[in-house]
């Protein structure tokens, strides 16, 4: 019996083309891995080094008559990674949770250190808003506001946060008082006699903007005549009282014991009114 | 030869040698697992349960590795490699879900979505998976050659 020399055949050739491969995607395969743990460990880590800073908003109203509150945004991106599709979405919403303004602020790619300063606006038409919510003349108020920021890192991970704050809305009329009208009788210059009504009305500007406009005072007697009118205008700068007295004459002749008073506030922003007094 | 190792000395020093090259391993994978978890710290804080679903899964890997490296040289040794890249695969799909991720502290919630690196990940496991299952044909093909090779042919 003779042992003979081990069979050789091709598969032995095939054996270390395999072997060769194999190795070639352990190699690949690692290096890969090693990548993308340190890719997404330093995506993580570097998410720390990103700070958006917001600052107290500045009001304006436009030419148009609406109120623009901008917030200076800086963001600062120290991470390792470039953001991109950087966005922030503002909404607010009234009490009854229903849309009332909205802005959007678009920042298509902040590169690493970068000390980016922006804007973020937030538009509102102030004559839709107070025609369509009255109250808000008048009482000042917390209005809920959904704030998103979303962004890109690394052109990879999407990454969104979301906030619900309050914005503190102030009343333009804020304490609307109108003190229960004095009547007085006077005697003109050429001894004829006429009744002088003494209207005293005062408010606090709360709103985010100054205040002008015109009060249309108009006195009724009891069957249902206009007999006196009177207009006044006002400047009310923010945060700021006013107070008037509104005087109106009316001759004897036409006033009666009784009736009412119709007052009615004009500004460029809303009209209110009339708001009905009785005398007498 | 005086210098010449018995076959069961040799045995016990490739026993011996495997032990050393599995613990080699798991010590690199621990260690480098302890320094990376220091960059992931900031996150633990946020995500409850991120630092168990890590701890998990390196603890299950390293033994997987161990026992791969233990059993090397034997068919068991392509068995635990192909489950250790089905394990990543599988864990990756078990833990990560969709691969988006809420969270809410108050009242600022955040979202992640990391599908694209769920993706790459996931591909890179079933890489792993295909390279073990040719690891394993290999292996069958060289016993089969050597098994072939030591047939006795009479002439």
């Amino acid at each position: 019996m003779n042992r003979s020399k081990p069979i050789e055949t091709p598969k032995k050739k095939n054996g270390v083309t395999m072997k060769v491969a194999i190795q070639m995607i352990t190699i690949a395969t690692t290096v890969s891995w090693v990548l993308l743990i340190v890719f997404a460990v330093t995506v993580v880590y570097s998410m720390k080094d990103i700070r958006i800073d917001w600052g107290e908003p500045e009001a304006t109203v436009t030419t148009d008559e609406k109120l623009l509150l901008e917030f200076p945004i800086g963001i600062v991106n120290d991470g390792y990674y470039s953001l991109q599709d950087f966005n922030i979405s503002t909404q607010m919403y009234d009490s009854q949770g229903a849309l009332m303004a909205q802005g959007t602020t678009f920042v298509s790619s902040i590169g690493t250190g970068d000390d980016l300063n922006t804007t973020h606006q937030i538009m509102a038409n102030l004559t839709d808003i107070l025609q369509k919510h009255q109250d808000l003349i008048f009482n000042d108020t917390e209005l809920q506001t959904m704030t998103n920021v979303s962004m890109k890192t690394a052109e990879l991970i999407w990454f969104q946060a979301s906030s619900n704050s309050t914005f503190s809305w102030g009343a333009p009329l804020y304490n609307l008082t109108i003190a229960p009208p004095k009547i007085m009788t006077e005697t003109g210059t050429n001894n004829t006699t006429y009744y002088r009504t003494v209207l005293s009305i005062s408010f606090e500007n709360h709103a985010l903007f100054n205040l002008s406009g015109t009060t249309q005072v108009n006195i009724f007697n009891n069957k249902n005549d206009l007999i006196t009118t009177e207009e006044a205008s006002f400047n009310v700068a923010q945060q700021s009282s006013y107070q008037n007295e509104i005087q109106l004459d009316t001759q004897a002749v036409n006033f009666t014991s009784n009736g009412h008073i119709e007052i009615s506030f004009w500004t460029p922003f809303f009209s209110y009114g009339p708001l009905v007094i009785p005398y007498g | 030869m005086a210098n010449q190792l018995k076959p069961n000395q040799k045995g016990k020093l490739s026993v011996l040698q495997k032990a050393l090259k599995a613990t080699i391993k798991g010590t690199i994978l621990y260690v480098a697992y302890f320094v990376l978890s220091q960059f992931l710290s900031p996150l633990s804080e946020y995500v409850p349960g991120f630092q168990q679903i890590i701890e998990t899964f390196v603890t299950v890997y390293i033994i997987l590795i161990i026992i791969a490296e233990l059993t090397s040289g034997s068919i068991l040794q392509h068995f635990f490699n192909a489950a250790k890249a089905l394990f990543i695969v599988a864990y990756i799909a078990a833990s990560l879900g969709t691969g988006t991720f809420n969270l809410t502290m108050g009242t600022l919630s955040f979202a992640v979505n990391i599908q694209v690196f769920l993706i790459i990940a996931m591909m890179l496991g079933l890489v792993g998976l295909a390279k073990s299952v040719m690891q394993t044909i290999n292996y069958l093909n060289e016993k089969a050659e050597l098994a072939l090779g030591e047939v006795p042919a009479y002439t």
